[in-house]
C-alpha cells in the first residue's frame, strides 16, 4: 500500500491532467461548434486571448523540453546503481507540473476565444 | 419582475425600430449590439442573423478606428458601407458602449438614413439609460 503522500501526489497529478484534458476538449468543441462568422469576429476581438494561449502553450513546451532533457541527462550521467538525486527529482516534478499548468492555461485561453470579450481592447488594431 | 422589465424594454426597442422601418421601407435590419459583440436589440425582415451582425459590428468599428488612426484622423464617428444593392450604417452610441447598425436595401438616401440613425440613437440612448440606471 502506497503512503498517503504518494496517493495525494497521484491524485493531484490525475486532477491536473483531467483539468487540462477537459479544457482541451472544451476549447476544441466550443470553437468548432460556433458559427463561423461569429467565431471570426470573436477571434479578432479576443486576439489578446489568442496571444496569451499561444504564449502559454509555448512556455509549456519549453518547460517540458527542459524537464525531459534534464531527466535524460541526470539518468545518463548518474553512476550505475547509485540512487537518484532527490533535489533533481523535485525540480523535475515541479517543472512537469508547471508545464501542465501552462498547458491548462493555454487551453483556457483558447476556450475563451469563443466567448464574448470581457473588455474591449483600447489599443485598436494592436 | 425581471422578465416583465426586459419584455417592456424589448417592446420599446421594437416600437422605435418599427417606426424607423416604416418611415424608410428600404431598411431591412436595425441592430443595437454591445461592445462585446452581443445583441442588445434587433429588428429585421429576415430572422436569425442578429448574432453575426452583433459580433461583426465591433470588429468593423475597430477596423475603421484603426484605419482612421493610421492616417491621423481619429476618433472615428460613423461608418457607411455603400454597395450596388444597398447601404449599411454603423455608429457607436455616445451614451452607452453600444453600436447601432442599420442596413438598407436598394437605393437609399444616405442623408435620410443618417437622420433616422440619429433619431434611433437618441431614443435608444434614453431607453438604455433607463435600463442601466
Amino acid at each position: 500500500m502506497a503512503d498517503p503522500g504518494q496517493i495525494a501526489t497521484s491524485i493531484g497529478f490525475a486532477a491536473l491532467f483531467l483539468v487540462a484534458t477537459v479544457l482541451a476538449i472544451l476549447a476544441y468543441w466550443s470553437v468548432r461548434s460556433m458559427d463561423q462568422v461569429v467565431l471570426r469576429a470573436r477571434m479578432y476581438m479576443n486576439r489578446q486571448r489568442l496571444f496569451s494561449g499561444l504564449l502559454a502553450g509555448a512556455l509549456a513546451m519549453i518547460i517540458l523540453t527542459i524537464v525531459i532533457l534534464v531527466s535524460l541527462a541526470s539518468t545518463l550521467l548518474r553512476p550505475t546503481g547509485s540512487p537518484a538525486d532527490t533535489t533533481v527529482q523535485s525540480v523535475l516534478l515541479i517543472g512537469f507540473v508547471a508545464s501542465f499548468l501552462f498547458l491548462a492555461w493555454s487551453f483556457l485561453n483558447f476556450y475563451a476565444l469563443s466567448r464574448p470579450p470581457r473588455e474591449t481592447t483600447p489599443e485598436s488594431g494592436q | 419582475m425581471m422578465t416583465t422589465e426586459s419584455m417592456k424594454i424589448e417592446s420599446v426597442f421594437d416600437r422605435i425600430f418599427d417606426r424607423a422601418m416604416r418611415s424608410q421601407p428600404q431598411i431591412q435590419d436595425i441592430l443595437l449590439g454591445s461592445d462585446q459583440g452581443l445583441v442588445v436589440a434587433f429588428k429585421s425582415t429576415v430572422k436569425g442573423k442578429e448574432a453575426r451582425l452583433a459580433a461583426l459590428a465591433p470588429v468593423l468599428a475597430d477596423a475603421g478606428e484603426t484605419l482612421f488612426g493610421e492616417v491621423g484622423l481619429s476618433p472615428l464617428g460613423e461608418i457607411l458601407l455603400l454597395g450596388n444593392d444597398g447601404t449599411m450604417y454603423l455608429a457607436r452610441l455616445k451614451s452607452a458602449p453600444v453600436f447601432l447598425l442599420i442596413a438598407a436595401k436598394g437605393q437609399v438616401n444616405v442623408g435620410l438614413l443618417r437622420m433616422l440613425a440619429s433619431e434611433i440613437e437618441a431614443e435608444a440612448s434614453d431607453v438604455l439609460r433607463t435600463l442601466l440606471r
